[in-house]
């Protein structure tokens, strides 16, 4: 570095590739690796000059031992890269090893103060009876798993080891393979694309049972390696298959399943993925249509008043839930990960087989993209519903809005089909229509941890932005404004979305998701201000800053003179163990932090909120 | 080998319950209210019993009320330090507020509502001129939210200036088209005889003091009246300039609110600057000539 003049200073422009996934990576392993299947298998001339394969190698790329009991991936964590066997053997653990951390099931929320008393109690006599480390999961308030009452390994971690890195271990790892349904993996297989992929959580655990050698490839690479079309076209049968299979096992709806029952569903079952995984390039031109014309483009997964053919599972992203009104269409909810639709009509055919079925009551279209699966009509009519308890299925359709032959009902009352879908009833709140079709429209489902701000409780005194400047050396990471639905303000801070599609395209990797706390943050060592991010992000939460050094001095590049710039973005102070400081500022409680994906949580806080 | 479980138990405070919406109006209310009456009450009860005991009983309630006023600035403290775990700031300013109350009690324990000597008149003075700020401070912050949302939601104290420009062209340009007809030409006159002023300067000290919406209405009513003279163009041209002229004085309303606020802020801030140069003068004195505790 070269000191330019006192208020600027001039550096060389970061490119990418200037922080490789492992700087030591050897030559020799690189061309090792290039004999090795699937890179030996792949055709060096479809990849650019200025990103060959064997470039991708080197830089992200890297390869990582393990010892028996090693965990490789976690469940719940979220992903960044893809694992090739390499040597040896690890197994993947498609039952839940353990609980989700920081969520015991049998200690929820408390809502008075003697229940917070008693479950004080509960939690001591817990630690009494089975110790730390063989603690058994108690009743859960969710639907049961067949592995609930096994006793659960508990992950060891090790800070440091001889070698300066932190790993995860089981303790007795044959007595957890016995223990819990797992498939093995070997030399050559993939594993931990999906979540890399979809910048989703795995969905299940790998661990090593013997010493094994893994490649660990970054999502920047595997997208590179993708231009592959044999490759490609192995990832994605692989994506769908395992994609398929994990949905299906831990749907509660099939939970009572035998085996045999559940091999003829995962055979029936259809994977389809609506829309495009980078939609935010087409969500910015929809935005500018009429709200009626916007709905209209979007891809429509199933239509009011047409046959029930399938039952319908969304795996990922989001979808309205919405029903023909007047000269448009009312939104009733929407969807996500977890929702099924469609249930309610078939049960309405399973309780009265004599009569003739009723079509789909509401109409589900796809925001974005999303994957759905589909399990024929027959198939949950002759396997999935009669193992269901008549308690757990959805109401009776006493007043269809469509009747058996399609045709509208026309005095029926326009949300009479509010919560007919299974897991949406709990979910399906009293929030305003008009709130809900706010937050589908701004596509603000999709954030986990949306700056809300309460207007009729702030006074604009700027205290809030303040801290945000003081925590990031004077920048403020949001910005106080953007949309309004009455007193309430969405501001202008990233969301830490339930899908980033601000992560598709970087480079570098330097935009990743934290893996335990699911926090988007920004690596400075590595952003090279390519943009990318930013103009992804569809709600402009994502601002171009000029990098200045410790002292204050702008950065400008050496050869052009031009400002280099750094993308930046909330983080939410994730280094400060007393949380958003913004949050934290506030005089008049009156920022927010809230899970817009999830109509419960809204409505939670509406009902907690006081004037 | 440094090692430790993942899966750890929640922390008692993580645990700890929500309040239902009713138990928290009624908890932030009369708990902190009770608390400052018993506060009261105690320092009345110490003061009277150091008296008994034939103490002096002004260091009793004078070193009191300091230490109620050190508690009260340490809000300023906290503002200023955002990185460390010492409560949100929203639960300070509560407090803030509810041991301002109990400063008051103390005072009057302290010194009497009227006080001799210049020094001491000083003094008071300061003290009344922060807790005056403090009560009107109070008073904007809980009723500027609503003035603010009911003129047009949220707009950025530092966008006013630029939004006002943006506005004051979009007039002129309006009224330049307007003059170009003789069919129209009214709006353009109106513009220059009434409107331009308003657009192109920021409002007086009155409205900035006490903002009303009687000028708002009385340009409307007047721009209305020159309906007569236009066509149904003029009257759309008109129709588009009563939008520009609410637009506008929205945001003169937003800048009075919003600099209002600060003020009183301010306000508050000198005030305890005076207040406790003066105060460490009086303790000094009060040390210097008084005999004994």
């Amino acid at each position: 570095m070269r000191t330019q003049s006192s208020d600027q200073i001039a550096i060389d422009r970061p490119v990418r590739w200037d922080h490789p996934l492992d700087p030591e990576m050897l030559q020799r392993d690189i061309r090792w690796m290039l004999d090795q299947p699937p890179f030996s298998e792949m055709n060096p001339d479809v990849f650019p000059s200025h990103s060959s394969l064997e470039d991708v190698i080197r830089h992200d790329c890297r390869i990582l031992r393990y010892e028996p009991g090693d965990v490789i991936v976690r469940e719940g964590d979220y992903g960044g890269s893809a694992y090739l066997v390499l040597r040896g053997s690890v197994r993947a653990f498609l039952e839940s090893l353990w609980q989700p951390r920081g969520k015991p099931s049998d200690l929820s929320q408390p809502s008075n103060w003697m229940e917070w008393l008693k479950q004080q109690f509960k939690i001591k006599s817990l630690n009494r009876s089975h110790g730390p480390n063989n603690r058994r999961e108690g009743s859960r308030s969710g639907p049961q798993t067949a592995s609930a009452d096994k006793l659960r390994p508990t992950p060891i971690q090790q800070v440091e080891t001889a070698e300066g890195k932190s790993r995860i271990f089981l303790q007795d790892i044959n007595a957890v393979i016995d223990g819990f349904q797992s498939e093995p993996l070997g030399v050559g297989e993939i594993f931990g694309e999906m979540a890399a992929i979809t910048r989703s959580q795995h969905r299940y655990t790998v661990v090593a049972n013997a010493p094994a050698i893994m490649l660990e490839i970054r999502w920047q690479g595997l997208r590179i390696l993708r231009r592959d079309k044999a490759f490609r076209e192995y990832l994605d049968a692989r994506f769908r298959e395992t994609s398929l299979q994990t949905h299906l096992r831990e749907t509660p709806l099939l939970r009572f399943l035998d085996d045999a029952s559940m091999a003829k569903v995962i055979a029936g079952t259809r994977i389809e993925s609506i829309g495009d995984r980078e939609w935010f390039a087409e969500y910015r031109d929809t935005q500018k249509l009429d709200v009626q014309a916007q709905i209209l483009q979007e891809p429509v997964i199933a239509a009011e008043g047409h046959p029930v053919k399938d039952l319908i599972l969304i795996r990922a992203g989001f979808a309205r839930l919405s029903f023909e009104q007047g000269r448009g269409h009312q939104t009733i909810a929407y969807l996500g990960r977890g929702h099924v639709f469609g249930l309610s009509e078939l049960a309405h055919r399973f309780r009265s087989p004599a009569s003739k079925p009723l079509p789909y009551q509401e109409s589900l279209r796809a925001l974005g993209f999303v994957d759905v699966l589909k399990i024929p009509a027959e198939l949950v009519l002759s396997h999935i519903l009669p193992k269901i308890r008549s308690s757990e299925l959805p109401k009776p359709i006493t007043n269809p809005r469509y009747d058996d032959g399609g045709l509208v009902v026309s005095d029926v009352l326009p949300q009479s089909h509010l919560g007919n879908s299974y897991q949406v009833e709990s979910t399906l709140s009293k929030l305003e229509t008009s709130l809900v079709e706010f937050l589908v429209d701004e596509r603000l489902i999709n954030g986990k941890q949306t700056m809300m701000i309460d207007l009729d409780r702030c006074t604009g005194c700027d205290e809030c932005v303040k801290a945000c400047a003081t925590t990031h050396n004077g920048t403020p990471r949001f910005v106080r404004n953007g949309p309004q639905f009455g007193p309430l303000l969405f501001a202008h801070a990233c969301m830490h979305c339930t899908d980033p599609v601000c992560m598709i395209g970087c480079p570098t990797g330097a935009i990743a998701r934290d893996q335990d706390s699911g926090v988007i943050s920004i690596n400075s060592q590595t952003c090279i201000g390519c943009k990318t991010c930013s103009e992804s992000c569809p709600y402009d939460n994502i601002v171009m800053v000029q990098v200045r050094d410790e002292k204050g001095r702008a950065a400008v590049d050496r050869k052009t003179q031009l400002p280099i710039l750094q993308a930046s973005k909330c983080d939410l102070c994730h280094e400060l163990k007393s949380g958003p400081s913004c949050q934290n500022a506030c005089p008049h409680h009156a920022l927010f932090r809230i899970d817009t994906s999830d109509t419960g949580s809204i409505e939670q806080w509406f009902n907690k909120r006081i004037v | 080998m440094n090692t430790k479980t993942q899966t750890q138990p929640r922390s008692l405070l993580e645990t700890l319950p929500t309040f239902s919406a009713t138990s928290v109006r009624v908890g932030r209310r009369l708990i902190p209210t009770a608390m400052v009456i018993l506060g009261w009450l105690t320092l009345r009860a110490f003061r009277d019993r150091s008296a008994e005991n034939l103490y002096n009983e002004a260091f009793v309630t004078g070193y009191s009320l300091a230490a109620i006023c050190i508690f009260l600035m340490l809000l300023g403290v906290r503002k200023r330090v955002i990185t460390t775990q010492i409560g949100r700031l929203a639960v300070w300013q509560r407090t803030h507020h509810y041991l301002g109350l109990l400063s008051l009690g103390a005072y009057a324990l302290h010194a009497g509502v009227l006080t001799t000597g210049w020094l001491e008149s000083l003094l008071a003075l300061s003290f009344w001129a922060i807790a005056l700020t403090g009560l009107i401070g109070w008073y904007v912050n809980r009723t500027s939210p609503k003035m603010l949302a009911a003129a047009g939601g949220q707009i950025l104290r530092q966008d006013i200036s630029e939004k006002s420009k943006l506005i004051a062209k979009e007039a002129y340009t309006l009224a330049l088209t307007a003059a170009g007809k003789n069919d129209t030409a009214a709006l353009a006159d109106h513009y220059q005889a009434s409107l331009s002023t308003f657009f192109s300067t920021r409002r007086g000290w009155v409205y900035r003091i006490k903002p009303s919406g009687g000028k708002r209405r009385k340009l409307l009513d007047d721009l209305e009246s020159i309906d007569r003279y236009l066509s149904e163009e003029g009257r759309t041209q008109r129709r588009a300039m009563s939008v520009l002229v609410s637009s506008k004085d929205d945001l003169d309303f937003q800048s009075a609110i919003q600099n209002r606020i600060r003020f009183w802020a301010a306000s508050h801030t000198w005030a305890l600057g005076c207040f406790v140069v003066l105060t460490i003068a009086h303790v000094i004195i009060a040390h210097q000539f008084t005999s004994s505790w």
